[in-house]
């Protein structure tokens, strides 16, 4: 009776215990059959624990129902720490089969793992084109284009930077080292106010000089844009130079054609007016000659007879007409004579639209 | 020695089920199935002793899973893929629940375990294991896959009272 108690206890204690020898109790080695039995369970024990702490590659040695359950869990565990490392290498194909409830979240973990994956693939897809395409437009663009944090620090900038300032982009890491380092002394004050004045109005939009480390000169537009985020902040900013370098050449030389052309487009006019005038006088001085030369005779002859009638007839009763008569033939005389000296020629209002020619004694020069 | 065949296998030998069988289809009792191949091990062995008729069982396991493959199976170049596959159509046959413990297709080195087996699930213990036809058959699968020779033996079976099927694979 005795004995039967120890079995139980030795037994007990194999099921309860957190300590179980291997070897059942001395005393009871002697049963028939005990000994196996005692290690048997034993073992299952081992094998339990074992399994409870993940270790599934433990040899479960033993035969019969409750090993073989077991050995179908350990397979079970076995089974699916290989499928999922199949899940976490990105095949999404594996497939629990009849594991009850786990089948269900394990296929259904798969399913979303599979649809998560392919839309993330699908945006870095997307991301890695978009990237592309702004590395094609950034690296083939003339301008130089950045991008800062608020804090003014340089993301990126684009290599079309080197070749308008000639310095590597390595050594810029500020929009300050940007704008100012290489700015010319007649602007870089003027940079500054710009930069200080951005912070508050957020508009840059300048053109300023540069100076190459070889003492070239360039000159640059610049411009800046804030970049907010839904809020309104600022997070961060985006600049935008064109090397208008030669732009300002061609601007200046055309600046130069146009005050040349403007002077010779007086000096014309200049000319033209003298030749029309030159032509005019030379047309009043043919006619003039003409004039003197075709009236003189007739005005002689005029003259002599008018002496030959004064003589002739009675002084008393027609002196006044020949004076009269000698005043006129003298004033045509005089008019033919300030034809002939005439300067230039002046032109005064007769009547209507028709003009006449000035030959007062200040456009003929006679006093 | 040059025998005259009367038994060569084909896939045609398998018949047009549709035709031949109408209304009873493509489905019988596992235990006919079951009937069959132990009646016949039964007679092999008494003819040629037990470790022949192992042998026996173990080619006829392979040419299945040779012609399995040519005639069932679609190609694949990738061993989950494969191993996917297979796992699908050993459910769609009714042969069994296939399940990979170990792949290391590198190293040669598989172990796999067939549940619900068609060929021992439900046994009585027999304190040996007896999936012989099993053994050649996944040989041949992975034979056929790796174009490597493999050796597969059970290590666990329903008869020996471990519930499930486990089978060691080695490349030769
Ligand atoms: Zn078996």
């Amino acid at each position: 009776m005795a004995e039967d108690n120890k079995v139980v206890q030795a037994l007990m204690d194999l099921l309860s215990k957190k300590n179980a020898s291997a070897e059942p109790p001395k005393e009871l080695r002697s049963i028939q059959g005990f000994d196996e039995l005692y290690k048997s369970i034993h073992h299952l024990r081992g094998s339990f624990i074992s399994l409870s702490r993940g270790k599934l590659d433990e040899k479960i040695v033993g035969q019969g129902f409750l090993f073989g359950t077991l050995k179908d869990l350990q397979s079970s565990l076995k089974h699916l720490t290989w499928q999922t490392k199949r899940v976490s290498e990105g095949d999404f194909t594996q497939k629990v089969e009849f594991l009850g409830e786990f089948s269900d979240a394990f296929n259904e973990m798969a399913l979303k793992l599979e649809i998560q994956v392919s839309i993330l693939e699908q945006t870095r897809k997307q991301l890695a084109e978009s990237e592309e395409n702004f590395r094609q437009i950034a690296e083939n663009m003339e301008e130089v284009f950045w991008l800062n944090d608020k804090e003014g620090n340089i993301i990126y900038l684009s290599p079309s930077f080197t070749e308008v300032w000639n310095i590597d982009r390595s050594e810029i890491k500020t929009v300050d080292d940007l704008l100012l380092m290489q700015a010319h002394e007649s602007d870089i004050e003027s940079v500054r106010v710009a930069l200080e004045g951005f912070k508050k109005t957020k508009v840059f939009n300048k053109e300023f000089k540069i100076k190459l480390r070889d003492n070239s000169v360039k000159t640059v537009a610049v411009r800046l844009n804030p970049i907010c985020n839904q809020d309104g902040n600022v997070i961060k900013q985006a600049g935008i130079a064109q090397d208008i370098t030669e732009i300002v050449n061609y601007q200046n030389k055309l600046i130069q054609s146009l005050i040349q052309a403007e002077n010779a487009r007086d000096k014309l006019k200049n000319s033209h007016a003298k030749i029309i005038e030159l032509e005019q006088r030379n047309a009043l001085l043919a006619m003039s000659v003409t004039a003197n030369h075709e009236m003189n005779q007739p005005l002689t002859i005029l003259k002599g007879n008018l002496e030959l009638l004064r003589e002739k007839l009675d002084e008393q009763a027609y002196g006044r007409i020949f004076d009269r008569l000698e005043t006129a033939i003298e004033k045509i005389e005089s008019i033919l004579n300030k034809l002939k000296n005439i300067d230039r020629v002046k032109l005064t209002n007769y009547v209507g639209d028709i003009n006449m020619i000035d030959i007062s004694e200040e456009n003929t020069g006679n006093t | 020695m040059d025998l005259v065949r009367k038994y060569k296998f084909s896939w045609d030998l398998i018949g047009d089920l549709k035709e031949g069988r109408p209304n009873l289809g493509n489905k019988t009792r596992l235990e006919v199935y079951r009937l069959m191949q132990f009646t016949l091990r039964d007679v092999i062995e008494q003819h040629f002793g037990p470790e022949e008729t192992d042998k026996i069982f173990f080619d006829a396991g392979f040419l299945a899973g040779k012609e399995f493959y040519k005639n069932v199976m679609k190609p694949e170049k990738e061993l989950n893929a494969y191993i996917r596959q297979l796992q699908e159509l050993l459910i769609e046959f009714g042969i069994g629940i296939l399940r990979i413990e170990k792949a290391d297709i590198e190293k040669g080195e598989l172990i796999v375990t067939v549940s619900e087996d068609l060929d021992c699930s439900g046994l009585p213990d027999l304190e040996h294991e007896i999936c012989t036809y099993d053994e050649g058959l996944i040989s041949a699968l992975l034979e056929c896959f790796t174009g490597v020779k493999f050796t597969v033996k059970e290590i666990d079976c329903w008869c020996t009272g471990d519930r499930t099927c486990r089978f060691a694979c080695f490349s030769q």
